[in-house]
């Protein structure tokens, strides 16, 4: 019995092993995913906390065979951020603050000229005023999309046709160039 | 800006908070499951407080009808009490045992619609069918206490009060009945979207919402 208990511990410890070093070579992807659904700073940390906690708890049933671990932890991610998300009143707006402030921080730690870290400040707010507008699911993916998934990739991950990601994106990029078209033609 | 110009700027932005997420690394590690899940955590509380109410129903309707088998009537307030306690553990069961048994590894489309169903589900029948229950539930509760206190006091509550349950289910039947009728009327004079902004109904909404948001997402 005692050796039982000995080998259960065992596995346990080097199933822990090997998750901490995938989490270590992958952890941007928590960071990532939390950013961009998350409101404030706090709120980011605490979701890549439950993030965290819920790839630990999957990890049990993952199977490399089945998908890559960044595909997994895509799904196990998003997941986890968009409940995140729909159990947060008015989630949404805010949420900028939070993506704005982790870019924000590495722009001002940059060696970028003044002048081009403001235009890039600009184009970064922009960035993140487009991600914002956007509702979970096609957060998720476009997130998926700047990420350069393939788009395979991204069906699997949040399981529609590959055909339905490209009609998605297609439509996506005719918006934003409409956007663009109006915002020209009022400044003009 | 076109969307293939945001891919080389997320990117670029990418490369340069590479830095930050090493050094968040430590909130992240596995164990630490104290501070974890905390989305979840009042729903859960909530839910383990059901249980834990609808057992003391459980054991106070059996306690009382087991003691009283010679009553027909109290019989009667000891089963009602005892299916009420059991449809509130079964609620709650239900929904801690949907969401343990969720597989966040599933495509994300399939876990949010599964999730919306769920919220869709407490909100459209588990809410209203406790709020109809509420309306009538304290009069065995009622009956229960004052014919136990009775009993003690060497008095029959049935023929020292024989009106008494159709009094008291009168009591319920007009609550339910005004509670209707302020909503018809709210209805008949348009005011039915400030009394679902205000109460229950945006609950409704959001979890109405989600479900056709993620339709769409299919769909489209």
């Amino acid at each position: 019995m005692g050796k039982q208990f000995g080998w259960l511990a065992m596995v346990d410890g080097e199933r822990q092993r090997r998750f901490e070093i995938l989490l270590r070579e992958h952890q941007r992807v928590v960071f990532k995913v939390a950013g961009v659904y998350a409101r404030t700073p706090h709120d980011r940390e605490d979701l890549a906390q439950e993030i965290a906690f819920q790839l630990w708890r999957s990890f049990a049933s993952y199977d490399a065979t089945h998908a890559k671990f960044s595909t997994w932890m895509y799904r196990v991610a998003l997941n986890v951020a968009i409940s995140h998300v729909r159990s947060v009143k008015h989630a949404g707006a805010e949420y900028i603050e939070s993506l704005d402030g982790m870019h924000r921080d590495s722009l001002a730690n940059g060696d970028a000229s003044h002048v081009e870290a403001l235009q890039r400040d600009e184009r970064a707010a922009a960035l993140h005023a487009f991600i914002g507008g956007l509702d979970p699911l096609n957060r998720a993916l476009v997130l998926l999309y700047l990420e350069d998934r393939s788009y395979a990739e991204i069906a699997g991950v949040l399981g529609i046709s590959p055909t339905n990601v490209a009609t998605k994106l297609n439509r996506i990029k005719q918006n934003l160039r409409a956007q663009t078209v109006a915002a020209q033609t009022i400044g003009a | 800006m076109e969307l293939d110009e945001m891919k080389s700027l997320w990117q670029e932005l990418d490369a340069r908070t590479a830095h930050t997420h090493a050094m968040a690394l430590q909130l992240v590690r596995a164990g630490q499951s104290d501070r974890l899940h905390r989305s979840l955590r009042p729903l859960r509380w909530g839910q383990s407080a059901q249980i834990a109410f609808g057992v003391a129903a459980i054991l106070w309707g059996v306690a009382f009808w087991s003691t009283h088998l010679g009553d027909w009537r109290a019989v009667a307030c000891g089963v009602v009490m005892q299916v009420f306690g059991i449809l509130m553990v079964a609620f709650a069961g239900r929904l801690l045992y949907s969401l343990k048994a969720i597989d966040y590894a599933a495509p994300v489309v399939e876990i949010q619609r599964r999730l919306a169903a769920l919220g869709a589900w407490r909100v459209r029948v588990e809410t209203p069918a406790f709020v109809l229950l509420g309306a009538f539930i304290w009069i065995p509760a009622v009956l229960m206490l004052m014919l136990d206190d009775t009993a003690r006091a060497g008095v029959d509550m049935w023929r020292a009060a024989p009106g008494l349950p159709l009094w008291l289910l009168m009591n319920g039947v007009f609550a339910v009945a005004l509670a209707m009728l302020a909503f018809w009327l709210l209805r008949r004079f348009g005011h039915v979207r400030w009394l679902q902004h205000n109460f229950a109904g945006s609950a409704i909404r959001r979890a109405e919402a989600a479900l056709d948001e993620i339709a769409r997402f299919e769909r489209e």
